[in-house]
């Protein structure tokens, strides 16, 4: 018997137990495998169940626990029972922080399409790769769905294993389609590892170009179409984005001596297993791409430019979000430099222009490659920002001057000493983001508020719009120049730029240089007291604000699409 | 072979399995390394060990000394000990417990004011008469802060010893105590105190800090002293609900929680229910705070009376509710005067300076000045982000001043609207509409400066608080004497 797609799925409970496995399968032919951990190695059980009756049992013992003999013996004990094709079963996974591994290996081999159900929420490398590869993420309730959305890439929603939606959801899912043809357009293709709707700050960059590219060029008379190829299986179900699954390391055969070496050097290799799916993915399209723009980190697909030339000669834009061997931030060895900065030669040499976000990353990106580099800068969001200040009124009559922190409070570039220089009768600092710091501080303090994890733009924009200043932190490095300072801009806030290092240095500065309203200061506490004491909020207007919004600097992609097709 | 949508079962197990054997021999190989790593890194680490155990041997350390102090210290020192000097023989012997004849009430507290200018230590000071008047001879034992040890007569009359708590049973048992008081036990005092416990009918009063963790009053912390001191003072919150569950746990121990609310928190703490507890306000002296009845004319004066130390006084709100009230037409008419010290004085007070109507005052205000200055005002600017009772603003209501402060912490259990002007937490400016209300409606307010004496006397005065402490100590007495 070889049953169609819709009627037959696999269950796998991670981290044992029965999650309701004769609900599951009423009316469908049920694959369950059960991972029984041991102190020493697991034992793998699979049960048959069709239509509520549980048809076969069989179990088999490893001494050890390796992802790839765990999907191995996986498909052997599902396959004895009914044959089943690679790649084509619904997979619901319940419990996938137990394994993640595992889970990783098995889908990569068996998924057409993945649910996973959570019952805690741990972050991790691999998590990120699973909840990205899945069609939908499930918590089982509110207090896990907070904690979720503090750390993971992807929104989840609430349900348990054994409540109808999970299976809902997957057994939803429908066929992917090919990019339709659209013969008279100049043809884009944006490829990145993360895509829709993943809640990085990468793919709001992104987004915009995916949503505004093609009628900005239409405003300039130009016909425009715009694709988006993924790893994030969700991101189906957005127009015009085609998704295709990292299979996990352990699937990739062409891919496994760099992977090894990687692996050896402590490289990051995400995105290296994708390559390979993705250029195959490429394959079975049947119309070009006149430029293809691949957005990088992670950066295990850096070089995908490779194939996309071979396929079809197109014009390649490796958009760095992040320098790659040049980022100071990375920490990486003399021998892990050496190889990422290879790596990163080889796609360079293969593409035709490079952008990123200032000019001190383009500066340490394929040093000495004489390639087309430009600044593509994330912008702020206009049209989130417009929306936010219809109707906006601002209330305030305090007196106070209100400051503004979006983002991460990182360990190593807390606040404490901005919060110590605060005046409880003249400041408030009201903090959008999470706080990681040692001391936590915010929590306590009079002149400190903190308003959570804010996902919705428009709502953080108000919140902006209602404050004096924003404050940066930085370390110091030339490269950091946060996308904060961009939404701080459209929003017509001051800039604080409070800093471990020289003021007035590094990209920060290069692209702020001469901005009204921005102001530098030590993070140090007397320094730090001296400047709260004596500064009044400018509330000058910027004739330069356009130019920072995002729509300006996709004008500056689109400008350099383009260019090509006029020599 | 690239990756194939067609890719068989057995085509796949084999690429798995292959994989999964290459990557065990990698990982094989990478254990083997790190533990070679391991084995020789750890072998440095004992060389170097063994070198600094080498340099701490004594015999090496007296060599490096110079020999002009070895023979100096030879020469003052001699070669042995004199004798009688250690040993058994001088061991110092423990003092007999003999109860005295008379009710001998020991108490042991933080601070008690020596002198009538000092406030702190008052809660325990005012009941210090009742106690006498009531026939109890009354100690106090103050654990030192310097190691310095003195006893001296306090002001009221009380004797006073402050000394290392490691004397403390020493001065107990000398002392002929016959009931143990302790005011906020901390770790420190009850390994000292436990054992006098043992011997005499104990009660102990949970004020606040002693029974609460210090993150329930983070904001008195900067930034930099929760992130340097943060994990000590976790450490010392275990250590103190370790002790409070132990006192609460024992049921001849009658825990005096100031408020409903400092129980609650004090049992949340504890993490346990206290085996005997009892809630009693601390007293207001309200012979120490006469009463005088006010005239509308009184509402336009107010005082604001906080320490500028610690946030949980709520300076910085008073200073921007008097701010919001300069947007009223009769400002100027109010006569503020704005007295307290402390680190957040300069910044707090700042937006005042050149006020006209608004005088600053910096200095602390003992007893006697405080009831001067109540006596002298009409309302009570007294904000608040955390009190276990609340002794200012109980003080001022005495007085017949009407308080304006925060329905915040225990203060809900001590005013009302009845007879109070109370804003939310933070709520400056329903600080602000406070003293507005009173300045606008002068019925109301002398309607409130009665309500709020009458409140003051019947919840906190001797009847309903000391009176009742003596009949535990009473109870105490007669069930000691039974058993």
């Amino acid at each position: 018997m070889n049953p169609t797609p819709n009627e037959r799925l696999l269950v796998a409970a991670m981290a044992g137990g029965d999650p309701g496995i004769k609900a599951l399968s009423a009316g469908r032919e049920v694959d369950f495998v059960e991972r029984v951990p041991h102190e020493v190695g697991l034992t793998i059980r699979h049960e048959k169940w069709v239509d509520g009756v549980c048809r076969s049992e069989r179990s088999v013992r490893h001494q050890v626990a390796d992802p790839a003999l765990f999907t191995a013996a996986a498909i052997r004990l599902v396959d004895e029972t009914a044959p089943t094709t690679m790649r084509s079963l619904p997979c619901l996974i319940h419990q996938p922080e137990a394994a993640p591994t595992l889970v990783e290996t098995l889908v990569g081999a068996l998924a057409s399409r993945v649910v996973l159900v959570f019952e805690d929420t741990p972050y991790n490398g691999s998590i990120l790769r699973l909840e990205n590869l899945a069609d939908r993420c499930f918590v089982p309730d509110q207090t896990a769905a907070h904690r979720w959305s503090g750390q993971h890439v992807v929104t989840a929603d609430i349900a348990r294993i054994d409540e109808p939606e999970p299976l809902a959801v997957l057994m939803a899912g429908d066929a992917a389609a090919d990019p339709p043809a659209t013969p008279e357009a100049h043809r884009v293709l944006i490829v990145s590892y993360f895509g829709p709707p993943s809640t990085l700050v990468s793919v709001q960059r992104l987004s915009y170009w995916h949503e505004h590219l093609a009628p900005l060029a239409a405003e300039q008379g130009t016909n425009l179409h715009v694709e988006w190829l993924t790893a994030t299986a969700a991101g189906r179900h957005h127009d015009r984005v085609r998704t295709v699954m990292d299979r996990s390391d352990n699937l990739t055969d062409s891919r496994r001596a760099q992977l090894a070496e990687m692996h050896s050097m402590k490289l990051p290799t995400i995105g290296v297993s994708w390559l390979d799916a993705a250029a195959a993915e490429l394959d079975r399209w049947t119309d070009p791409f006149d430029t293809v723009i691949i957005s990088v980190g992670p950066f295990g697909y850096v070089d995908l430019g490779l194939a996309v030339k071979e396929r079809w000669d197109a014009r390649v834009i490796i958009d760095f979000r992040d320098p790659y061997g040049g980022d100071a931030r990375m920490g990486f060895t003399l021998e892990r430099r050496t190889w990422a900065n290879t790596h990163e030669r080889a796609a360079i040499e293969a593409a035709d222009a490079i952008v990123s976000v200032n000019d001190r990353c383009l500066d340490v990106i394929g040093r000495g490659i004489d390639i087309e580099r430009r600044i593509v800068n994330n912008g702020f969001d206009d049209v989130s920002i417009d929306e936010a200040r219809e109707g906006f009124v601002n209330e305030r009559n305090d007196g106070l001057i209100r400051l503004a922190y979006c983002g991460t409070i990182f360990r190593h570039l807390p606040l404490d000493d901005v919060l110590d220089a605060l005046h409880a009768t003249r400041h408030r600092l009201l903090h959008a983001g999470r706080d990681q710091s040692l001391s936590q501080a915010l929590a306590h303090t009079v002149v400190g508020r903190g308003l959570g994890f804010i996902t919705d733009g428009v709502e953080l924009n108000r919140i902006l719009l209602g404050c004096d200043a924003g404050i940066i932190r930085v370390g110091g490095e030339a490269t950091t120049a946060t996308t904060k300072v961009f939404d701080y801009i459209g929003c017509d806030l001051d800039i604080i730029v409070v800093t471990d290092g020289a003021p007035r240095s590094g990209a920060l500065h290069q692209m702020t240089d001469g901005l009204e309203g921005v102001f530098w200061v030590r993070n140090d506490p007397d320094e730090l007291a001296e400047f709260f004491a004596t500064y009044v909020p400018t509330q000058a207007p910027r004739p330069e604000r356009v130019s920072f919004s995002r729509r300006a600097q996709t004008q500056n992609l689109l400008d350099l699409i383009l260019t090509d097709r006029s020599r | 072979m690239t990756a194939d949508d067609e890719l068989s079962a057995e085509a796949t197990e084999q690429l798995l399995l292959g994989e999964a054997i290459a990557r065990l021999s990698r990982e094989i190989q990478d254990i083997r390394r790190d533990f070679d790593e391991r084995i020789e890194y750890n072998a440095r680490q004992a060389r170097s060990l063994r070198k600094l155990v080498e340099r701490m041997r004594l015999d090496r350390q007296l060599r490096r000394i110079p020999h002009a102090t070895r023979q100096a210290i030879k020469r003052s020192t001699g070669k042995r000990a004199p004798d009688g000097t250690i040993g058994e023989d001088q061991a110092k012997p423990v003092i007999p417990y003999v109860a005295s004849s008379k009710s001998t009430l020991l108490a042991v507290a933080h601070a008690y004011p020596i002198d009538e200018s000092v406030y702190g230590g008052q809660p325990l000071a005012r009941r210090a008469k009742y106690y006498r008047d009531a026939g109890h001879d009354f100690a106090v034992f103050v654990p030192s802060r310097d190691g310095t040890s003195r006893k001296t007569t306090a002001a009221d009359g009380t004797e006073v010893v402050i000394s290392t708590l490691d004397s403390l049973n020493e001065y107990g048992r000398s002392r002929g105590a016959t009931q143990l008081l302790i005011h906020s036990p901390t770790p420190e005092i009850w390994s000292h105190a436990a054992y006098l416990a043992e011997l005499m009918p104990t009660h102990v009063w949970m004020h606040g800090f002693e029974s609460r963790s210090w993150r329930e009053l983070g904001f008195d912390f900067t930034a930099a002293q929760i992130r340097d001191r943060g994990p000590r003072l976790d450490a010392y919150d275990t250590e103190k609900a370790k002790v409070l569950r132990t006192i609460m746990a024992d049921p001849r121990v009658n825990t005096v929680f100031v408020s409903a609310f400092m129980q609650s928190i004090s049992e949340a703490f504890a993490g346990t229910a206290a085996a005997t507890p009892h809630v009693i306000h601390n007293v207001i002296d309200l012979e120490a705070f006469p009463y005088r009845r006010r005239t509308a004319a009184d509402r336009m004066k107010v005082a604001v009376i906080r320490s500028f130390d610690k946030r949980n006084y709520g300076t910085d709100l008073a200073t921007m509710a008097i701010l919001e009230l300069r947007k009223k037409p009769w400002f100027d008419e109010l006569a503020i005067r704005v007295i307290g010290d402390g680190c957040y004085l300069e910044q707090d007070t700042e937006p005042l300076r050149g006020l006209a109507n608004v005088s600053l005052e910096q200095g602390f205000l003992g007893p006697s000045d405080l009831s001067v200055v109540l006596s002298q005002s009409g309302v009570a600017l007294l904000p608040t982000r955390w009190d276990s009772q609340g002794m200012m603003i109980g003080e001022a209501m005495a007085a017949g001043v009407v308080p304006v402060t925060n329905a915040v912490a225990a203060i809900p259990e001590f005013v009302d609207a009845d007879c109070a002007m109370l804003a939310d937490d933070e709520d400056y400016r329903g600080l602000a509409a406070g003293v507005a209300e009173l300045v606008e409606h002068p019925d109301r307010y002398e309607h409130l400066s009665l309500a709020a004496h009458h409140r003051a006397r019947t919840q906190c005065g001797a009847a309903y608080t000391v009176e009742r402490e003596l009949k535990l100590i009473a109870e105490a007495k007669a069930a000691s004497v039974d058993g």
